[in-house]
């Protein structure tokens, strides 16, 4: 009902105090909601993209590494269970041992051939033992899969909690809407009788209150979803430098409105779908469980 | 039509008061649409009790109990809902919102019906000048008198024309003068085919408006006139 036409009910002036609360619950979700996407993301990484790759380090004792590393190149690389395969190039290598060794590498004459080698995922896997023991006897291989299947399990786990915070955010929010529609009808206890009594029927009671709770849960949760997506914002940009395809060149905080405006935005399209989701699912629980408490507690009136 | 069968009702989860009685005990009468009846006895002897039951804020806990046609422990709480928007009920306490102004409090039973505006508009000034409340529409209610705030009860029983008019002492606040002129209203509204039950111990009303009247004492009845045909008489004739 409008303030046209006014009832008497005024939940108006009483129950404010519940958008912080909802709001830090909504904001709590999304960000479990940011983990889980990001778990997501990790774990189909590792399976499909990080778990693929095999190592192969080819020692140069004998001065014949390179040719054998090339011999592999040509043989696995027409395999249907290899995707790619190529040599580390002497600068990469380096590159890859100068945090360790520093300018010690240098100095180095003898390096071994490393190759990387990507599998295909769905194809039977190439018996690489095999192809080893005949055409680079001695090479060394570090098969990512091993970790990969145990990080990958490790992302799903990640993924189980972070819904399970989405769950106890939603079940806190159901509390806190619950206590704060008993506080409302305490409060309003004579007013509601005195509806009840004129013939007004639960379901417009508890309308009006649940419609209230809606409103209040949905502002909380537009708040709470604006902190956490400003929050996975930020988190977005920490993690940029470790996504190789996209640079590291960024500073850790924007400067300008044009660079939040950028860092707000690359957060992935289906983190923001789920994000955006929030407001409307508290608002929508905040509803359905006002209409419950209502309902219920107007059974003590006849 | 009201039908009563040894309906006993006690208050809460207790069902005895401190005498170890039912609060109404065994009432059995029936009133026909339309007039006027007086519910009498004295104070403690059920008459609000059996007044809040007729409203259907309580129910019976054994007996039949029946208004306006219905079954009201067998009807489902939406059925009980219309039946109380059928139903207007003067209380001791006039029982106003107090953050609403006497024009919105006569008009909310109205409002929860779904009237539109204009009806709504029309309605509750009509029966604000029929009781003399007419200056009184943006007034708050902690700015009337007791008769005055008793008055704005009655015209919010009154203006949903209900089959049923209960009134629980409504003259309780009133001078003498508006205490007879009320109860005329009543009347009038009797031979209009409201059915009209007043609670009162006021000796003065009692024997000038001799109406058939439900005695109770107690919680029993200890006379009934109900069950007669009702007497559609002027007070004045």
């Amino acid at each position: 009902m409008s303030r046209a036409l006014p009832d008497g009910l005024h939940l108006g002036r009483r129950d404010r105090g519940l958008i912080p609360v909802i709001a830090a619950v909504a904001a709590i979700a999304s960000l479990a909601l940011g983990g889980w996407n990001a778990a997501r993301s990790l774990s189909r990484e590792w399976r499909t993209g990080a778990g693929q790759q095999v190592t192969i380090e080819i020692p140069d004792f004998t001065g014949e590494a390179h040719r054998k590393a090339e011999r592999l190149v040509k043989v696995l690389g027409a395999d249907p269970g290899v995707d790619s395969i190529s040599i580390l190039s002497e600068d990469d290598l380096r590159t890859v041992l100068r945090p360790w060794l520093g300018t010690m590498q240098a100095r180095l004459s003898d390096l071994p051939e490393i190759l990387t080698m990507t599998r295909r995922p769905g194809h039977p896997r190439t018996n690489l033992p095999a192809v080893l023991d005949t055409l680079a006897p001695g090479a060394i291989v570090e098969e990512n899969a091993t970790w990969g299947a145990r990080l990958s399990l490790l992302g799903e786990s990640l993924q189980a909690c972070a819904w399970l915070a989405v769950m106890l955010a939603g079940i806190a929010t159901a509390g806190v809407t619950t206590l704060s529609v008993r506080v409302t009808l305490i409060a309003r206890r004579r007013t509601i009788e005195i509806l009840h009594g004129l013939g007004a029927a639960d379901s417009l009671i508890a309308r009006r209150i649940a419609w209230r709770s809606a409103s209040l849960g949905l502002a909380g949760g537009a708040i709470g979803m604006v902190l956490g997506y400003a929050a996975l914002a930020i988190l977005h940009r920490l993690v940029l430098p470790f996504l190789d395809h996209q640079g590291g060149e960024h500073a850790l905080w924007p400067s300008g409105i044009a660079e939040w405006i950028s860092a707000l935005l690359s957060i992935p399209a289906s983190l923001i779908q789920s994000l955006l989701g929030v407001p409307v699912l508290v608002a929508l629980l905040s509803f359905v469980v006002a209409q419950g408490t209502v309902r219920l507690w107007l059974r003590r009136l006849p | 039509m009201i039908r009563f069968r040894d309906v006993s009702y006690a208050h809460g989860r207790a069902r005895h008061n401190a005498r170890g009685q039912p609060v109404l005990h065994g009432l059995s009468f029936e009133i026909p649409q339309g007039g006027f009846y007086w519910l009498t006895g004295p104070s403690g002897a059920g008459k609000s009790s059996l007044l809040r039951l007729m409203h259907l804020e309580t129910l019976p806990q054994s007996g039949y109990a029946e208004i306006l046609g219905i079954d009201i422990v067998r009807a489902k709480r939406n059925q009980r809902a219309h039946l109380r928007q059928r139903i207007g009920f003067v209380p001791q306490d006039p029982g106003l919102l107090a953050e609403l102004s006497v024009f919105d409090n006569v008009a909310l039973p109205l409002r929860l019906a779904g009237a539109d505006r204009d009806r709504i508009a029309s309605e509750a000034a009509a029966v604000l000048d029929w009781l003399g409340l007419h200056d009184k529409a943006g007034v708050f209610p902690d700015q009337l008198s007791g008769g005055e705030r008793q008055r704005v009860a009655v015209a919010r029983a009154l203006i949903v024309r209900p089959a049923l008019l209960l009134a629980d002492e409504p003259t309780n606040a009133l001078a003498e003068g508006q205490s007879w002129q009320l109860i005329e209203a009543f009347a009038t509204l009797s031979r209009l085919g409201t059915t009209v039950i007043v609670a009162t111990h006021n000796e003065s009303l009692l024997r000038g408006f001799p109406m058939p009247a439900i005695a109770l004492d107690r919680g029993r009845q200890t006379g009934n006139g109900a069950s007669a045909s009702p007497r559609r008489s002027d007070p004045h004739r």
